[in-house]
């Protein structure tokens, strides 16, 4: 945790250097001389992109915010649950769904934000498996203050 | 300047979230890119004070389009001065306030770039560890640019972020190897000696590879993640069947919370146990 108070900054450099709070070198300055030995084969015949271009999900990473409109597959799947439960519970003679998740709390917060799930189903899900953050739609300043900023 | 209520939707999520013990993270989009003069930035903060006092989050995140430093449409000297200012709100309205997000895989440039100037062997160690693609980008000449454009980004970046003194460093994961996300991350807290939470984490479908990563999440103590994940796959089939058994979808449902959540859960079916039952005599 931060406060106002500005903490030095660890320099791991091979070569150090007299780095100050606001003006420090993370990496030596001096050309390296160490050329990578790895020999590729067989030798791809696409182009390779960089990393951010060609490592995305092949599932669609959309802010939470736009995919909340998406409402499907699991979202609907555990409102059925829920339905179900409560229909056969009604029914009581039939017999009840237990649908239980493991409650134990994450070390980590976690937070749930994707596509395809209602914003219901997101939350309810969070709970159940003992999430502590939830990440809301983007919020887009220019778009909820229109021409406040010019 | 006029009150501005915050549309519906985010208000109604926010709350929602919260009202179940849910605490909100939130992420800022400025939007299109505007000149910071003293009028504009001060118009910025009284925008973030009210999307803060309306939504009420623990944690905001500036921006959105940093997420790659390359693309990012901020000069520094300009991405200095929006997290300054907001900085300057999130602590007086008692909110975190982190970094849009630095994409995982400029971290990893930067990692290798560091190891390549410092020690050879654990270099070559991490260029084992990559897939194909990242090796080629990393070895070969002709991506030698954007990779010291890359490693020069996140310096800059870096440096902004202490200055800053923002609470939290935010990473965008997005490659599913225990091995790198540890060597990588830890790095990167050592350096900056900064906390580290991710907005966006992508996790993976493989089951051992989902769970390595939550270990490797654990043993990091990021203080908050942000897990994506796909659910496509789970199509439209009913959970119970006439005969009370679960379907190939409920069984989906186990899977995906143990691949995404490293936790087994306990699905069980009276209805189902009877028709078994019934099934076997």
């Amino acid at each position: 945790m931060h406060s106002s108070v500005m903490l030095p900054i660890p320099v791991l450099t091979a070569t150090p250097t007299a780095a100050t709070e606001n003006e420090f070198q993370f990496f030596p300055t001096a050309t390296p001389d160490i050329e990578p030995t790895l020999v590729l084969t067989p030798t791809p015949t696409e182009v390779v992109a960089v990393p951010t271009q060609v490592l995305k999900p092949t599932f669609n990473t959309e802010s939470p915010g736009t995919s909340d409109e998406k409402s499907s597959t699991l979202g609907e799947f555990i409102v059925t649950v829920t339905k179900g439960i409560g229909i056969l519970g009604l029914l009581g003679s039939f017999g009840v769904i237990i649908f239980i998740l493991n409650r134990r709390s994450h070390p980590v917060g976690l937070v749930i934000g994707t596509n395809g799930l209602t914003l219901d189903t997101k939350i309810e899900v969070a709970k159940a498996l003992g999430i502590k953050y939830y990440r809301i739609r983007d919020i887009n300043l220019s778009k909820i203050f229109k021409n406040e900023i010019n | 300047m006029k009150l501005i209520n915050i549309p519906f939707q985010y208000l109604s999520e926010s709350q929602f979230a919260r009202k179940r013990g849910l605490e909100v993270v939130e992420v800022i989009e400025i939007g299109k890119r505007i000149a910071l003069s003293d009028e504009n930035l001060e118009k910025y903060a009284w925008q973030l004070t009210q999307v803060i006092k309306q939504t009420q989050p623990t944690i905001i995140a500036i921006e959105r389009k940093e997420t790659s430093g390359l693309t990012t449409p901020w000069t520094n000297a300009e991405y200095l001065k929006l997290l300054e200012t907001g900085k300057k709100v999130a602590t007086g309205l008692g909110v975190k306030l982190t970094n849009g997000g630095i994409d995982g895989d400029e971290l990893i440039v930067f990692f290798a770039n560091f190891l390549k100037l410092s020690d050879r062997e654990k270099y070559q160690n991490l260029i084992a560890k990559l897939d194909i693609n990242r090796k080629l980008f990393l070895t070969n000449i002709k991506y030698s640019i954007k990779v010291k454009l890359i490693e020069q980004k996140l310096h800059e970046f870096l440096k902004i972020y202490k200055k800053v003194g923002i609470d939290f460093l935010n990473v965008n994961w997005n490659y599913a190897n225990p091995e790198v996300l540890f060597e990588v991350l830890n790095f990167i807290k050592n350096l900056t000696g900064m906390e580290i939470i991710s907005t966006e984490f992508i996790k993976p479908y493989d089951k051992d590879i989902s769970k390595k990563l939550l270990e490797t999440v654990n043993r990091l103590k990021l203080k908050c993640v942000i897990y994506y994940f796909g659910i496509e796959s789970l199509l439209g089939e009913e959970l119970v069947n006439k005969l009370g058994k679960f379907t190939k979808k409920a069984e989906q449902l186990k899977s995906f919370i143990w691949w995404h959540y490293n936790k087994k859960p306990r699905v069980s079916s009276i209805f189902t146990e009877k028709a078994e039952n019934d099934e076997n005599g």
